[in-house]
C-alpha cells in the first residue's frame, strides 16, 4: 500500500503512542519516552501532524500550581484512522507496548 | 535554579526567536516540558535537541516568509510559508530569486572587492540591488496575476529598446545605453529578461509586435549577448507551444540576433563588468567556483519552481533560458556578466524579471487530486522528514 510505505518509522512509533492513549491527551516529554526518540525528532513530526488535520493540540493547566501551562496532543479522527493504517513496523519501543496495553 | 536549567530556559527562548511567528507556541511547549521534566539534565538535552532540530529549519522558514513580502506577493497572509505547511524553496519562485540576489550580490562584492574595484562600483551595485527590490514589490503586485494589458505594457517597452538604438549614448560604434541623471543605464538588460517572460505568460498581438520590436532594436545598437538571449528565451516558449505568435515572435528574434553578429562589435571589454568568471579565476579558483556558484543560483528560481504542465512551465523555462544565455555570454565572450560583475542594469533587471514569475506555485509534492483506485500520499510523505535516530 503506497501509504504504508511512505511514513517513516518514528512517525509510525509516534502515532502508535498517541494511539495507545485511546483519546486521551498526550505530552511532549510523555511521548519521547513512550516512542523512545528525541525532543527533535518528536516536534518536527508533531507539527507536520497537526498541520495537515491528523493531531489536535491544545493547552492545558497543569495540576500542580506554579508550574506552567502545557501544550497536550491527541490525534482527530483522520490521525486514528492514519495511525490504524500505519502501525509501527519493527517492534515498538517496551515502553510503548506497555502503554498500548494499559 | 541551576545552570542547566538556566539554559534549557534560554535555548526555548532561542527557538522562539528562530521560528516564523505561526509556529512560536512549539517553542512554548518545549519550555512548558522543560518545565515538568524532574532532572535537570534531562531538561536539558531535551531542550537542546528541539533547538537543534528545529532552530534551523525554523530560521530559515522565517528568511524564505521575509523573502516571498520582499518579492511583492500579495496573496494571504495565512498562507505564508511556516514550519508544516508551505516551507519549501520550490512553493516560492520569486522568494527564491530574491534569495538568490542578495547571495549573488554579495558575492559579486567579494569579488569586485578581491579584484580592486573603486569603492563606488561596489556601492552602485548594493544601490541597484536596493532599487530592484523597491521595484519588484512594486510591480510584482500589479502584474504578478493580470494578463490584461501586459502585451502593451510589452509594446512601450519595446519602444524604450528601439529609442536606445536611435537616440541612445554611444561607444564604438555600439548604441545601447541611455544617461539617466548621470547614471549610465542599459535599458536593454534592464527590460529584456522580463519582456520575454512576459510573453511567456502572454502572447497576445501587441506581445509579438512588441518582441518583433525588441528584435530590430537590438540588432540595431547592437547588442550580440541580449538578442542572442531574447532568441534564447522565445525558442524556450516555442519549444514547449509551438503556435504562429510565439513562432512570428522567435524568427524575428533569430533574424535580429543573426544581423546583431554580422554587425561588427568593436567595443572594449571593461574592466570588472565584462570577462568577470576569467579575471576571477585569474584571482583564485575559489572565487571563480564562487562566481560559477552565483550564477547557478540566480537560475534556480526558474528550475525549482517549474510547476507541472507545459503552459505552466513557460515562464520558468523562457526565465532560465534568457538568464542562462546572458551568463553563458558574459563567461565566454567579452559581454557584461550579469549581477555578479558592475552594473546596475542587469540586477534590477534581475528582479524585475522575478515580477513577471509566479509568487507562488504549487509544488509537484502538493495539491494532486487522488486518482480512482489510488490511495492519495504526498500528505503523509512529508512525515518521512524526521528520519535521524534518537
Amino acid at each position: 500500500m503506497a501509504r504504508a510505505r511512505s511514513l517513516s518509522a518514528h512517525a509510525r512509533t509516534v502515532l502508535a503512542a498517541l494511539l495507545g492513549a485511546d483519546g486521551g491527551w498526550s505530552h511532549g516529554y510523555e511521548l519521547v519516552r513512550l516512542a523512545g526518540i528525541k525532543s527533535g525528532t518528536l516536534y518536527p513530526l508533531l507539527i507536520r501532524l497537526e498541520a495537515q488535520g491528523y493531531l489536535e493540540a491544545q493547552w492545558q493547566q497543569p495540576a500542580e500550581g506554579g508550574r506552567p501551562p502545557r501544550h497536550a496532543y491527541r490525534l482527530t479522527e483522520k490521525g486514528v484512522q492514519l495511525a490504524r493504517d500505519n502501525p509501527p513496523q519493527t517492534a515498538a519501543p517496551a515502553a510503548l507496548g506497555q502503554a498500548a496495553r494499559t | 535554579m541551576s545552570w542547566r536549567r538556566r539554559l534549557a530556559g534560554l535555548l526555548c527562548d532561542m527557538l522562539s526567536a528562530s521560528l516564523p511567528e505561526p509556529n512560536r507556541d512549539w517553542a512554548l511547549a518545549t519550555r512548558a516540558e522543560i518545565a515538568a521534566i524532574e532532572k535537570d539534565a534531562d531538561a536539558l538535552a531535551f531542550a537542546l535537541d528541539a533547538f537543534c532540530r528545529l532552530g534551523a529549519p525554523g530560521l530559515a522558514c522565517r528568511l524564505l516568509r521575509a523573502a516571498v513580502k520582499l518579492s511583492g506577493d500579495d496573496g494571504a497572509v495565512e498562507d505564508l510559508p511556516r514550519l508544516g505547511g508551505r516551507d519549501s524553496p520550490r512553493c516560492w519562485p520569486r522568494a527564491v530569486g530574491v534569495a538568490s540576489a542578495f547571495a549573488a550580490c554579495l558575492m559579486g562584492l567579494a569579488y569586485l572587492a578581491a579584484a580592486g574595484a573603486p569603492f563606488f562600483y561596489m556601492a552602485g551595485n548594493i544601490a541597484a540591488l536596493a532599487l530592484g527590490l523597491a521595484m519588484l514589490s512594486v510591480v510584482g503586485r500589479s502584474l504578478s496575476r493580470t494578463q490584461e494589458g501586459l502585451g502593451y505594457v510589452l509594446l512601450s517597452l519595446s519602444l524604450i529598446l528601439l529609442g536606445t538604438a536611435a537616440l541612445g549614448e554611444g561607444a564604438s560604434g555600439a548604441t545601447r545605453w541611455l544617461r539617466l541623471g548621470g547614471v549610465a543605464v542599459q535599458p536593454s538588460l534592464v527590460l529584456l529578461p522580463a519582456m520575454v517572460v512576459g510573453f511567456a505568460r502572454s502572447r497576445t498581438a501587441p506581445a509579438v509586435l512588441a518582441m518583433i520590436l525588441t528584435a530590430g532594436a537590438l540588432a540595431l545598437q547592437p547588442d550580440r549577448a541580449t538578442a542572442g538571449a531574447l532568441c534564447a528565451g522565445l525558442s524556450a516558449c516555442v519549444i514547449l507551444r509551438a503556435d504562429r505568435p510565439g513562432l512570428a515572435a522567435f524568427t524575428a528574434s533569430a533574424i535580429g540576433w543573426s544581423v546583431a553578429l554580422m554587425r561588427a562589435d568593436a567595443l572594449a571589454p571593461a574592466p570588472f563588468v565584462d570577462g568577470v568568471l576569467a579575471s576571477a579565476l585569474d584571482i583564485h579558483a575559489l572565487l571563480g567556483l564562487a562566481m560559477l556558484g552565483a550564477m547557478a543560483l540566480l537560475l534556480a528560481p526558474g528550475l525549482l519552481g517549474s510547476p507541472r504542465g507545459a503552459e505552466a512551465q513557460e515562464t520558468p523555462f523562457a526565465f532560465v533560458a534568457v538568464w542562462g544565455v546572458l551568463f553563458l555570454a558574459g563567461a565566454a565572450g567579452p559581454y557584461p556578466t550579469p549581477v555578479v560583475g558592475y552594473g546596475g542594469s542587469a540586477i534590477v533587471g534581475y528582479l524585475l524579471s522575478l515580477a513577471l514569475l509566479p509568487s507562488r506555485v504549487t509544488a509537484p509534492t502538493e495539491g494532486r487530486s487522488a486518482l480512482p483506485g489510488e490511495v492519495r500520499t504526498p500528505p503523509d510523505r512529508s512525515l518521512r522528514l524526521p528520519l535521524h535516530h534518537p
